[in-house]
């Protein structure tokens, strides 16, 4: 796994259908099932037909027994304790599932500037601004200038209208001039790689939407409808010449054509302003009078098309509204307001406090509307090479060639394709990494200067980025600061301050502070240096240094989430930390494992805690779990600030060890007993679990997972011959990559009594529920319970 | 179906979507009248600034059996396209695909039914999905979409969702209940996947042909309603897996061969996506490229030095995935007919209204369409069956059949040559002379052989002409651009998600609308036949919100998906 072993993930009951809702708490005394004798097979099933039904069961009282850790759903339902939220209201776990996400601020994560909401949604969830990252290995990119030499060699492509004439000036000063280019410091891409270089080194995000892969200009959205909008009133100040209608019939016919050949590409040479001529629909109707809209323009790309299309339903929309009669007419438009003048709005007033005189008109079917017809209506005809024939369509400008004269664009990108070194496609990574709005025209070009280039007419339909040459500089995504709230109760778990550059949290109910956290680590570790567990290890052997030194790296886990992570760590190296070893913590078959398990109570109540595993650990690795000690009490986290003064740092073995000696009943002298505690400390306690492979499980494949199982002999095999090869195993592993790893769940039931007025936040003000007053307790405690299923994982069973 | 061209946003009658013949050409053809432009009011009593803030974006999901993808309304791409594969089912907190030389060894079946399960959010099989994981994995998706990609706000927002109305009911309702819990969503708007690609390309009637992951679809739409539906399994799916097949067999010929190495679905997926293509129909015209260049796969993942493979052996993927070009027509069966015989089969099977509509707007969507060269391939193909076979359902008629029919339906085929003004008036008989009804075979004989001494059909007798219904067909596309001629004919569609994002952003309410509280009281089963619902405004005078009935508040349809 990614986290070494071994490693412990909670279980969010959040799952369930049904709000999971802890039960009330029984009577006070513990359940039966967990003050039996830890016999296999009693706990679980027992814990959850006792008074505290487990989370799991919704159902049933048997459904704990099915609690499988290495399910498929349960990969969603587990998590590290450091993702978990606490509710007080509810008493329970939150996972990121249960929790809605609020969002305060949004920030660029590589300039941190707090972008505004609107321009969140006018401009989607990118940087705006000149970050910008490497297509191909998403380094940063950098801005810089280009040499007059490299600018001669790639081309003198510029973006804004008036770069044509100036040379590049040498950089004088501390201002670099001339053209700019990004490039990656890391794999050494820049933007010539793809023809784009920028005049000015500032607003490349405005210049990077003004030009297209290879350098040709293109001109902003906005623009191309501005020009379509010219290009409608054109027509429509046509037909209310009031011709007659054959020659109407032959300007709709011209409308495709005309709009096709005003979006001629301008040339380099000419400036970058797009070509909004009006003059250009009239210009070309008579020689292309016949023709059907031809095959897209360059520069028609998918957002062009969508606001064609945009457009044309809703003029279609308010002619129906209007035309039609309606007298609900109302609402069709996206512009809000109330507009008293529109003889919709009107026959509405009229009608509403009269008699329905007008209830035949208002009932008038409104007439469906029309399909688009043309390519300013959004419709684009597949160029598929067969309508080219005969003059019938296709070809805007090529005219009535032969068939062969042009293949279309698909075939074009395939003979592009043959072309092109493998290398040089854009890995599915790559185009993962493309905003997908991003789709843009494949520039069968190759870049370089665009002279080289014919402008071919293109449908845009090939569209993902196929060629490396595609690939444009993606900018960040946003990031933002939130608050979470609970699902069930709405109350804030967790809330920044909302400051940008803070981040102290004002509100934050982590789960590490509120549940109990669960590690396991080995008995003893007599081979430190190998760091596996020690099957063959006899129980009475106690060494007691390296046991005092695991437990006391995860001492002040309760109080210090921070320091408690890395402690994970400590306690699974058990001696000297290397940080990969415990990974390769290999469990042998058929041989006893004794393992300690560790409760450390966050709390400033003492708790009691009661586990309870199923008898045999569910999943590809059929273990026999035993708890030596499933019921026992953890002390309060109360006195953390004596033991950070009068013990120095708190580390020390010996102290440890004299506390674990010192605490006298139930704690088990040198040997694990059953029923006894193994270790206490001042707000934890570990208790053994016993572990049993079966034999035949990790060398013959078993049961489900075979494919695992017997990756990870072989994966075992190597591991054996030589001691770093650490990855071997990760690799195979077929399957199920985790196929042999044994993952014990144990289901953990804590009670406490917690002051009610001053416990947890909001205890009082939730605890209806799941939180009765203690009855007779004089002090104002109520008692609550908090119970999760947890999942070990323990080691990868050894070949 | 679910689509209705109404203005209102607040009430809508059925039966004003109620197809009208061949209105396309019928439509509203009133020149605008001057007037002021419309526009929303959010209630009866609301301030305009009130209707402003009611004025959120809904969120447009397209939710498909390997990705989901997800947007806003009125926006043309997606804000994010997210895939469901092994790496979102880790756990969280398993971050070992980011270690350094980690590789996740992806399963290699044998079997194409098997094949990629692990990247795929559901299959047609229920028996062996879990629908709680299913509803898992979505919201899993869904919450990054929400939290990385598109970062709106938590006020609620409307949702249109776009899902196929073939999907089985119990994932319907998974699918449902993970985007109401995800999106604290008030309703769910239901498109019909193959209608909003219609509308992704601006017209009412279409044969979208959905080449996805599982299944390829040919759907008829005729005025925005899904008619007819032929499927096969020949899709990514297949292509999928002969892709990684092609690269092993050219694996085991270049002698690198290892029982471990074999190429996974991923590496299958990386060179279909990265090189894969399509050959030309072998009916083209086209020069055929002589050059055959060798392109060398590397794959850092399995073999250190790279794997040299011609570049045209990475097209018969494709041919033999897609178009079966290598079977025979008898080892076929019908769910796994080749791609341009099912866009055939799906015209044929039409009435030959529809299949004029639909024959020259046929829309070619889904994954595998951006493979390079399939769509051309698709049109050349269909061009050439129609060209050699007319409009003729019976493929061979032995002895019986004159076989001097077939020179006079090849000639039918080439309709196109006509002159679009000649056409408008002509094909419509032209079409209806090449139809016989599929159903009775026996009466083949078509109505240009009524003189036949075979018993004819009189819906199959060749109507006079009829003059005033001409006249009023004149008067009516008068104004209007010329319908397009009766030939196979491409049309470019934005895909689904933008055919729902167009819908979204025109206000229009759809039939299918499905409320959150109802939907959790009630589930699926609470959903009316569509004509017990009741559309209609019971009364005018109370304004647009406040008139509706108690029954036709509380009624709720599935329309297409019931």
């Amino acid at each position: 796994m990614a986290q070494p072993f071994p490693y412990t993930f909670y279980q969010c009951p959040c799952q369930r259908p049904a709000p999971p809702g802890l039960p009330a708490p029984s009577a006070g005394d513990p359940p039966d099932a967990f003050s039996a004798p830890p016999l296999p097979g009693t706990p679980s099933r027992t814990s959850a037909s006792a008074s505290a039904p487990g989370p799991r069961d919704q159902a049933g009282a048997a459904d704990a027994d099915d609690f499988d850790p290495r399910g498929a759903r349960e990969q969603h339902s587990l998590f590290p304790l450091e993702h978990l939220l606490y509710c007080d209201d509810c008493a329970a776990l939150r996972c990121p599932r249960c929790v809605v996400d609020e969002i305060l601020s949004w920030f660029c994560p590589s300039c941190l500037f707090e972008v505004p909401s609107s321009q969140v949604r006018a401009d989607g969830p990118r940087c705006a601004r000149n970050c910008y990252n490497c297509p191909v290995c998403t380094a940063p990119l950098s801005v810089v200038s280009l040499d007059a030499e490299s600018q001669g060699l790639a081309g003198p492509r510029s973006l804004a209208p008036d770069a044509a004439a100036p040379p590049p000036a040498p950089a004088v000063g501390g201002m670099p001039h001339g053209p700019f280019m990004m490039s990656c410091g890391y794999c050494n891409w820049t933007t010539l790689d793809v023809g784009v270089q920028f005049e000015k080194a500032t607003n490349i995000t405005g210049q990077l939407a003004r030009t297209r892969n290879g350098g040709l200009p293109v001109p902003t959205l906005r623009e191309r409808e501005k020009e379509r909008e010219k290009r409608r009133e054109l027509r429509e100040q046509r037909e209310q010449g009031g011709v007659i209608q054959e020659q109407q019939q032959q300007q709709h016919r011209q409308r495709g054509t005309t709009s096709a050949s005003s979006y001629v590409v301008p040339q380099i040479t000419t400036t970058s302003s797009p070509p909004s001529t009006p003059s250009t629909p009239a210009a070309g109707s008579e020689t292309s009078a016949q023709l059907p809209p031809g095959p897209p323009p360059e520069h028609l790309d998918p957002a062009l098309h969508f606001s064609n299309l945009a457009a044309f339903y809703k003029t279609q929309l308010s002619e129906n509204a209007s035309g039609g009669g309606s007298g609900t007419g109302i609402g069709a438009s996206s512009l809000a307001g109330f507009d008293y003048n529109s003889p919709t709005s009107f026959s509405r007033i009229m009608s509403l406090y009269g008699t329905p005189t007008s209830r035949k008109a208002a009932r008038a079917r409104p007439k469906p509307w029309r399909e688009a017809a043309s390519l300013d209506e959004g419709l684009v005809v597949f160029d598929d090479g067969i309508n080219r024939k005969g003059g019938e369509g296709g070809a805007d400008d090529a005219g009535p060639h032969g068939v062969s004269s042009r293949p279309n664009a698909e075939e074009q990108l395939i003979s592009r394709l043959s072309e092109t070194p493998y290398s040089s496609t854009a890995t599915l990574a790559q185009r993962a990494l493309q905003p997908p709005s991003e789709h843009l025209v494949p520039s069968l070009s190759p870049p370089g200067p665009p002279s080289a280039a014919t402008p071919s007419p293109l449908s845009y339909h090939a569209r993902p980025q196929v060629l490396a040459t595609d690939l444009r500089p993606t900018a960040p995504l946003l990031r933002t600061k939130r608050t979470k709230r609970c699902r069930e109760c709405r109350h804030i778990l967790h809330r920044l301050e909302s400051k940008l550059t803070s981040t102290r949290p004002k509100i934050r109910l982590l789960a590490l502070d509120r549940v109990p956290r669960l590690s396991l680590r080995a008995l003893a570790a007599d081979r430190p240096n190998r760091a596996v567990w020690s099957p063959a290890f006899p129980v009475q052997v106690v060494s007691q240094a390296a046991a005092g030194g695991g437990g006391g790296g995860g001492a002040g886990a309760g109080a210090t989430p921070a320091p408690a992570i890395g402690s994970i760590n400590s306690i699974a190296g058990a001696g000297p930390a290397r940080p990969g070893c415990a990974d390769r913590a290999r469990l042998e078959p058929g041989v006893p494992l004794q393992l300690v398990l560790r409760v450390a109570n966050p709390l400033f109540d003492p708790v009691r805690v009661q586990l309870a595993s199923p008898p045999v650990a569910p999943g590809p690795v059929p273990a026999r779990t035993t708890i030596l000690c499933p019921h026992f009490e953890v002390g309060a986290n109360t006195d953390v600030w004596d033991e950070a003064l009068s013990g120095g740092s708190g580390r020390g073995p010996g102290e440890k060890g004299a506390r674990r000696g010192g605490e006298g009943a139930g704690v088990a002298g040198g040997a694990a007993e059953a029923g006894k505690v193994w270790e206490r400390g001042r707000n934890w306690t570990s208790v053994v679990v016993e572990v049993v492979v079966p034999r035949g499980v990790g060398g013959a494949s078993k049961g489900g997972g075979i494919g695992g199982v017997g990756a990870g002999s072989a994966a075992g095999r190597g591991d054996e011959g030589e001691g770093e090869d650490g990855e071997g195993e990760e690799e195979d592993g077929s399957g199920g990559e985790d196929g042999n790893v044994l993952e014990i769940p144990v289901h953990c039931r804590v009670e406490y009594d917690a002051d009610a007025s001053t416990g947890a936040g909001g205890g009082v003000v939730g605890g209806g529920s799941h939180a009765e007053r203690r009855a007779g307790g004089g002090a104002a405690t109520e008692k609550r319970q908090v119970e999760f299923w947890v999942v070990f994982g323990v080691g990868r069973v050894a070949g | 179906m679910a689509t209705v061209s109404d203005p209102s946003s607040r009430k809508v009658s059925v039966g004003r979507i109620r197809p009208t013949g061949g209105s396309h050409n019928l439509a509203s053809i009133t020149p605008s009248s001057p007037h002021t432009p419309i526009r929303s009011v959010g209630s009866l009593y609301g301030s305009p600034s009130s209707a402003f803030q009611s004025d959120q974006e809904p969120i447009v999901l397209e939710c498909g059996t390997r990705f989901l993808r997800a947007g806003f309304a009125g926006e043309h791409a997606p804000r994010c396209i997210l895939d469901y594969g092994p790496e979102q089912q880790r756990r969280v907190g398993d971050y070992r695909s980011l270690q350094p030389g980690y590789r996740r060894s992806s399963r290699t079946t044998k079997d194409v039914s098997s094949w990629g399960r692990d990247y795929e959010l559901w299959r047609s099989d229920l028996r062996s999905v879990d629908l709680q994981l299913v509803e898992d994995r979505l919201d899993r998706a869904m919450r990054e979409a929400h939290l990385k990609y598109m970062l709106h706000d938590s006020k609620p927002r409307r949702v249109i969702l776009t899902l196929p109305s073939l999907i089985p009911h119990a994932l319907l309702s998974s699918v449902l209940a993970a985007v109401f819990n995800t999106f604290q969503t008030p309703n769910i708007t239901l498109v019909p996947t193959h209608v909003s690609s219609a509308i992704g390309a601006g017209v009412r009637s279409a044969l979208v042909v959905d080449i996805g992951w599982a299944e390829t679809t040919v759907t008829a739409v005729y005025e925005y309603r899904e008619i007819h539906t032929r499927r096969s399994v020949r899709a990514g799916k297949t292509l999928s897996f002969e892709m990684a097949r092609t690269l092993n067999e050219t694996l085991q010929d270049a002698g690198i061969k290892s029982p471990n190495n074999r190429v996974g679905f991923e590496e299958a997926e990386e060179v279909l996506l990265r090189m894969g293509w399509c050959r030309p129909s072998p009916f083209a015209a086209a020069p055929n490229r002589t050059t055959d260049n060798t392109a060398s796969l590397s794959f850092p993942s399995i073999f250190s030095e790279p794997v040299d493979i011609p570049f045209s052996r990475l097209a018969d993927p494709a041919e033999t995935a897609l178009f079966a070009s290598n079977t025979s027509g008898y080892d076929l069966d019908e769910h796994d007919q080749p791609l341009h015989l099912l866009v055939y089969a799906a015209l044929l099977a039409v009435p030959f209204d529809v299949r004029r509509a639909c024959m020259s707007r046929i829309l070619i969507t889904g994954g595998v369409a951006n493979l390079p060269g399939v769509k051309t391939r698709i049109f050349r193909e269909l061009e050439h069956i129609i060209e050699s076979r007319g409009w003729d359902p019976i493929r061979n008629y032995g002895k019986a059949g004159p076989s001097s029919r077939r020179p006079k339906v090849a000639q039918r085929g080439s309709t196109r040559t006509l002159t679009p003004a000649e056409d408008r008036k002509e094909s419509p008989r032209k079409v209806s002379d090449s139809v016989s009804d599929p159903s009775t075979p026996s009466s083949t004989t078509t109505a240009s052989y009524a003189s036949a001494p075979s018993p004819t059909n009189p819906a199959h007798q060749d109507t006079p002409l009829d003059k005033i219904l001409a006249k009023h067909t004149e008067a009516a596309t008068r104004g209007l651009p010329t319908p397009p001629p009766a030939i196979i004919r491409g049309i470019v569609t934005l895909g689904p998600w933008a055919g729902a994002s167009l819908f979204a952003a025109s206000r229009l309410r759809a039939v299918v609308e499905i409320d959150r509280d109802r939907f959790f009281s009630q589930g699926l089963g609470g959903a009316k036949e569509e004509r017990e619902v009741d559309f209609k405004p019971s009364r005018m005078s109370l304004g647009p919100s406040l008139g509706r009935g108690l029954e036709g508040r509380n009624a709720w349809t599935l329309a297409g998906w019931g």
